[in-house]
């Protein structure tokens, strides 16, 4: 069997991207509401918060970590699987990714260390800026991403010479017209993530009859952000939605899954379709009558573009565009119906003693990471067959080595990232299991290598500092 | 009132909760309009941000 380089670089960094997306999603979340939970530790002297800091920090740090190493892995992959890319559009993408090092990591890796092991040796104050600090980095490094990734989705600022991209307005490259809508709602999607995350882990204590001051109030911060963010997020999709299709109309026409240039009036929503990209139609299509039109064009009879309207070679798979939209929708309706319920029982006072919704927390544990990697889907696939929209086509941005050379890499990758993914749900599960009381203030240094593969994080609390163990509960 | 009359009443409260609910996420998606849909999320905020505050029960007594 011959294999095809573009496919296998293109499966080898999907993967890698895939798995990596995962991490900062979770620690540009998670950063946000320890900064959140320090404040109002400090502000009420609640010693529930300073647990809930505690508890949450170790958790915080591994996804930190992971997201950091499996995302230096995408540097070398554009040298590895996207030689041509790095060449041809290097002069655009390579400053934003060397501005990312240079903000927010250096802010990260400066404050880092503080947040972390720092509770004992610098004020309260000092290291809530150095958890600020933190979060901050964790914003603008996703700005910077962000930023990079919205300029291949609607490239802005540069001209074309010599065959390479050269910049004429940097303001434009970086503020291109799709990040100031890509970033808001990607941000939004990584709160969101936490919250549910948060959530769950307390609608677990709570289910379990323990640690239940730290799972009630988790479960009520977890809720509340959860209500405000995906109200947010609803909106700002929308926006996003209504810009795309100005500027990716393909990508928007694939998500939708109708073929022909007008759909039926009234259109309806399609949630399954069978579609046959050959022939350009649906095997088959089960949708809601009316909803297609009242969703999309906002009218009782409006009828949706289809991708004919685009030429095959420049239509991406309606099949992974179609099904990514909908797991990322379908998330963000089952998510609204949470936090609405949550809303009701928080009226009626039971948000903490009803139990079937205590499991839907539960359940709901990752569905913003599914929502979240659904909608980079999306992104990605849609914007197919191109790597940078209107500029440079994917199968011409692979690097000229053997296919036999990528796939080898895959499966290194595949190896790896199955080592990562169980060390972190093993200690992950670890902590959660053990419970929040365990958690010491800080990480301690054991000095041998024995300990150090076995985790001090959840070791005894044992506090030295006594302004700090007046807090413990 | 019985427990089954009880649960009934909740169950009904839930589900009406959603359609609110569901007005409301037709009105932010901007089935509306855009003013409108600003003006719904605004006013969803607001009334999250009042029922925040409610008091909660903190006994395990509500299995429905």
């Amino acid at each position: 069997m011959k294999l095809d380089p573009t496919v296998v670089a293109r499966i080898q960094f999907a993967f890698t991207v895939s798995f990596h997306i995962i991490f900062p999603t979770i620690s540009i979340g998670l950063a946000t509401f320890l900064a959140i939970v320090e404040g109002l530790w400090l502000k009420t002297k609640d010693a529930v918060y300073l647990q809930i800091y505690r508890f949450w920090l170790g958790i915080f740090a591994m996804s930190f970590g992971v997201g950091v190493v499996t995302g230096i892995v995408l540097s070398f992959e554009f040298g590895l699987g996207f030689a041509r890319f790095a060449q041809i559009a290097g002069p655009a993408i390579g400053p934003m990714i060397a501005l990312e090092v240079l903000t927010s990591f250096f802010l990260e890796a400066g404050f880092l260390g503080i947040m972390l092991f720092g509770l004992h040796r610098v004020g309260p104050k000092l290291h809530f800026f150095a958890t600020c600090m933190v979060a901050l980095g964790t914003l603008l490094s996703a700005s910077w991403i962000l930023s990079a990734n919205s300029w291949m989705q609607t490239p802005d600022g540069v001209s074309i010479q010599n065959g390479h991209v050269a910049v004429t307005n940097w303001l434009n490259v970086i503020v291109n017209p799709s990040w100031l809508y890509r970033l808001p709602h990607m941000l939004a999607a990584a709160y969101i993530t936490g919250s549910f995350f948060v959530a769950g882990v307390g609608a677990w204590y709570l289910l379990h009859g323990k640690h239940e001051d730290f799972g009630r109030r988790t479960v009520a911060l977890g809720t509340a952000f959860a209500t405000i963010l995906i109200a947010g997020q609803v909106f700002l999709g929308d926006i996003l939605y209504g810009t795309m299709l100005r500027y990716q109309p393909s990508k928007m026409q694939a998500a939708e899954g109708f073929w022909e240039d007008h759909s039926q009036s009234p259109a309806p929503y399609y949630w399954i379709i069978a579609p046959d990209q050959a022939h350009q139609r649906n095997r088959f299509a089960i949708g809601i009558p009316y909803l297609g039109s009242i969703w999309l064009t906002h009218s009782l009879r409006g009828q949706v573009n289809g991708l004919k309207n685009t030429p095959p070679d420049r239509q991406p798979r309606m099949v992974m565009v179609f099904y990514g939209f909908r797991i990322m929708y379908g998330m963000a309706i089952l998510m609204f119906g949470v936090v609405i319920t949550s809303l009701w029982l928080r009226w009626q006072g039971r948000l903490f003693t009803t139990r079937w919704f205590l499991h839907a927390l539960l359940i709901m544990t990752p569905s913003g990471v599914i929502a979240t990697l659904a909608g980079w889907y999306v992104a990605e696939t849609g914007r197919q067959p191109w790597v940078i929209w209107g500029i440079l086509r994917t199968a011409d941005a692979v690097s000229p080595v053997p296919a036999g050379a990528l796939l080898s890499t895959l499966i290194a990758f595949v190896c790896i990232y199955a080592l990562f993914i169980t060390a972190f749900l093993v200690f992950t599960f670890r902590m959660i299991r053990r419970g929040p009381e365990l958690a010491p203030a800080h990480a301690e240094a054991s000095g041998s290598l024995k300990n150090a593969l076995r985790p001090q994080v959840m070791n005894n609390a044992a506090s030295s500092h006594p302004a700090l163990e007046e807090q413990l509960p | 009132m019985s427990r089954t009359e009880i649960s009934a009443m909740r169950a009904t409260g839930v589900v009406i909760a959603n359609l609110l609910g569901a007005v409301f996420f037709f009105v932010i998606i901007g089935v509306f309009g855009l003013s409108e849909a600003i003006v719904g999320l605004l006013v969803f905020v607001s009334l999250a941000l009042l029922i925040f505050r409610r008091p909660q029960t903190k006994e395990h007594n509500s299995e429905t």
